[in-house]
């Protein structure tokens, strides 16, 4: 298809879409692999059982829309009412809510979390952008907590478009940012659209994407290639495969984008293994999207081609590092490999390589579309655009959400997290970045969300990914920080020696503390181990993995609590084993010649059954 | 390894029959075209796919068709932890090990495991029914901590004992003894 018939196609498909919301009931479940596993599918089934013979009703599949701390959700828009989101829709409440309001008028105000209106355009992304009215006892999105502060650019489709068709995500205005690409501007051009938005790579570095796409333009070697990384092995991170399952076109979109920018003909979209909705959806767009001709030989007659290849990893969490994934593609065993030279010089094959994160890329049609300049009024100085958080652990709203730069984290925990689960049990810190990254304690909740004021060398956090997991008094620091080095150590490759030996030696440092076995001399040697792993790692796994040290001993509170640990042999969360602290000797029946007193505290010799690693 | 291929089909090993020979033959020969390094994980990954693991046969059959040295196979095998070298146990208990389901639970599901069946991870029971691992990864459900896998479906909110409930109907269903009575 070329540009005409595109455009012809969009307006038909957009009239499609408007009719249909204006003739018909639309029921929207929220299909994704985490609303699955919630029990999404038994609301999915009760609907079409109920609706089987009524042509007036129309049932859609969308994707991840966020609200994870209520689903199964569903949105339900009757003609003429605003589309009114429902949680914890399971299949009773699927019978109730169709008998009440689908076939009555009631709008089942009790289980309605907030209505919001059936297309993206909203200004500027923003829910929460006019004060909108409530609608029969509803509130709008975005007054809701959880929706005042989000600016949806990146998940803009999720929870709005079917994602296993093309048409609704051209509906929608999709495809119009690779148009522009193609007839509108010059490679140049787009390079510098990308590098005035100021929009830094979401993949965990933040390195300037503007920059990146300079540096593989001005390399003119052939043959070149692009990647998209979405190989998302981290626990608690999932905002790369809800990407993909709620808006893979855009992904699709954006890494074309790079790819005419760039001049690179051949593409990759590396998916992780354990997201098996992922790749089923992002394979379907690509084969929608070759089939309508966006995709492959002479793009809507542009004279430009581009391939792409979805190629599914297979597990380890090193494979997510940028070098380690292209081995991976070249079969062999994912290390990562001493930088420089960048992948931008050396990549793939050793030829010329572009790799984005899959945010970063969903990122790149909106930029085109609105201008660099658009995109560079939100966020903080440094750091631009809004950014993919995922709230986990104890909050009150599981979820991900997409918050602007600059303002302080207490937004994200108290207001769009909604403070803890249980107002007994108060957050008294946050984990930052998944497993690379230290906590935050309360008293640093003002700290402004931001990549660069979080990755300050002293702190010991890191932005990451985004993920951001609550503890309460019912977590304990030195059993997540052990956790964490545990994590690491057992992913880590293996290659370079202080990540390998080191992290081991932190592992068993921090377990001999969780178990009471601590030694005072032990703060001085984690802190220096941490710090010379830190400092000879050459990859971001084992530059990463010993912050949360750093971090407990910057901050007062989590080191008073490590040494409570030491030299009390007390875990105050009652989360550590400390079989060898005094209480648990009494326990066990030691004789009493075998206990010794040391330095102010008790202990003895025996190891006990099932202590050692 | 390469001492179990020249046994071939000898005991010890675990015997392919010709069915499955020309199976993995068929995999192979879908990704002929491909180039030969880049093709490497995908077949490998139908293979454990349909076998449940790569056995040292079929390495070296890709190794053959596929001119890949026996040894970058072999270290692609265990490198990734979606490929097994060798078979496991029947049923996996696979606890995810997020920070949320950690920090949530995931512990406690681990001790109590391990008290029934005497196992911890990566070990399987001595009559191979189940094999507990803890999921390096992230199931992507965090509203449901802690979770855990068995038998392809997810289970959230898991208590210690809905999860010994739920490995004792395992074993029930299939007519197995009850894990624990025999030792």
């Amino acid at each position: 298809m070329d540009r005409n018939e595109l455009i012809a196609s969009r307006t038909r498909f957009k009239q499609t879409r408007t009719d249909l919301f204006k003739s018909k009931t639309v029921i929207q479940c929220v299909i994704d692999g985490g609303s699955v596993m919630s029990g999404a599918k038994a609301a999915l089934n009760k609907f079409r059982q109920l609706v089987a013979d009524r042509s007036d009703i129309e049932i859609k599949v969308v994707g991840g829309f966020g609200a994870m701390w209520m689903e199964p959700t569903v949105f339900i828009s009757k003609p003429g009412n605003p589309r009114i989101l429902y949680g914890h829709v399971d299949a009773a409440r699927a019978e109730e809510l169709f008998q009440r309001y689908v076939q009555n008028d009631d709008p089942c105000k009790e289980y309605a979390f907030a209505w919001l209106k059936d297309t993206i355009e909203y200004p500027d992304y923003r829910w929460g952008a006019n004060e909108e009215l409530e609608w029969r006892g509803i509130p709008h999105i975005g007054t809701t907590d959880w929706g005042r502060l989000q600016q949806r650019i990146v998940l803009r489709h999720c929870g709005d478009i079917d994602p296993e068709s093309i048409e609704d995500y051209i509906a929608q205005g999709g495809y119009a940012g690779l148009e522009k690409a193609l007839f509108e501007m010059n490679g140049d051009q787009m390079v510098e659209e990308v590098k005035t938005s100021g929009l830094r790579g979401r993949g965990g570095a933040g390195f300037s994407m503007g920059i990146k796409w300079e540096t593989v333009r001005g390399i003119k070697r052939t043959p070149r290639y692009a990647i998209v990384n979405g190989h998302e092995g981290e626990p608690n991170v999932y905002k790369d495969r809800r990407i993909f399952e709620g808006d893979p076109h855009s992904v699709l979109e954006g890494l074309v984008i790079g790819c005419v920018a760039t001049n690179i003909p051949e593409a990759y979209i590396y998916v992780g293994s354990e997201h098996p909705l992922s790749y089923k959806r992002m394979g379907k767009a690509v084969e929608d999207a070759r089939q309508m001709g966006l995709l492959g030989e002479n793009i809507m007659g542009s004279g430009f081609s581009c391939d792409v290849k979805v190629i599914i990893a297979a597990g380890a969490y090193i494979s997510g590092e940028a070098s380690a994934m292209m081995y991976g593609i070249q079969g062999a065993r994912g290390m990562p490999r001493v930088k420089p030279p960048r992948s931008a010089e050396a990549g793939l094959w050793g030829q010329p390589t572009l790799v984005n994160n899959v945010e970063s890329f969903n990122n790149a049609p909106v930029i085109l579309l609105k201008g660099g300049a658009w995109y560079a009024q939100f966020g903080s100085a440094k750091s631009k655009g809004s950014k993919v958080i995922l709230l986990n652990g104890p909050f009150a709203r599981v979820c991900m959400a997409e918050i602007p730069f600059g303002g302080p984290i207490r937004d994200a925990i108290e207001v769009v997290g909604g403070g803890p689960a249980d107002p007994a049990h108060p957050i008294r810190a946050v984990q930052t970045g998944a497993v690379s990254g230290g906590s935050f304690p309360v008293s640093m909740f003002d700290i402004p969300f931001d990549i660069d004021e979080f990755g300050k060398k002293e702190y010991g956090c890191l932005l990451g990914s985004g993920s951001l997991t609550a503890y309460t008094d019912q977590q304990c620091i030195v059993d997540a920080c052990y956790y964490i080095l545990r994590f690491n150590r057992d992913e880590s490759c293996g290659k370079c020696i202080p990540c390998r030996v080191g992290c081991e030696g932190l592992t068993e440092m921090l377990w001999r503390i969780k178990n009471g076995d601590g030694k005072e001399t032990d703060v001085a040697k984690l802190d220096s181990l941490a710090k010379m792993v830190i400092e000879h790692s050459i990859c971001g796994l084992g530059q990463a993995a010993p912050l949360p040290i750093i971090n407990m001993m910057f901050v007062d509170e989590f080191k008073q609590e490590l040494l409570q640990h030491i030299r009390a042999g007390y875990c105050k969360a009652n989360v550590c084993p400390m079989e060898h602290s005094p209480a648990k000797v009494f326990e066990y029946g030691v004789l009493p010649d075998q206990v010794y007193h040391k330095d102010g505290r008790v202990g003895y010799d025996y190891a006990l059954p099932g202590a050692s690693q | 390894m390469s001492l179990m291929i020249n046994r071939g089909n000898a005991e010890g090993s675990n015997p392919q029959t010709s069915i499955e020979m020309s199976q993995a033959l068929a995999i192979m020969e879908r990704y002929k075209t491909w180039n030969a390094n880049e093709a490497l994980v995908p077949i490998l990954q139908e293979i454990q796919h349909d076998f449940g693991y790569v056995p040292d046969v079929m390495a070296a059959l890709i190794s053959e068709q596929f001119d890949i040295p026996l040894t970058q196979i072999y270290g692609t095998v265990t490198f990734y932890s979606d490929f097994r070298a060798t078979k496991k146990a029947e049923h996996r208990i696979l606890l995810c090990e997020g920070t949320a389901c950690y920090v949530c639970g995931s512990q406690g599901l681990q001790r109590a495991v391990t008290e029934k069946l005497g196992i911890n991870y990566g070990e399987a029971t001595p009559d191979g029914k189940f094999i507990l691992e803890r999921a390096n990864f992230c199931f992507g459900a965090c509203q449901l901590t802690p979770m855990v896998e068995l038998e392809h479906t997810f289970y959230g909110n898991v208590t210690p004992e809905q999860l010994l409930e739920l490995i004792d109907e395992i074993a029930q269903s299939e007519g197995h003894e009850q894990p624990r009575g025999e030792h």
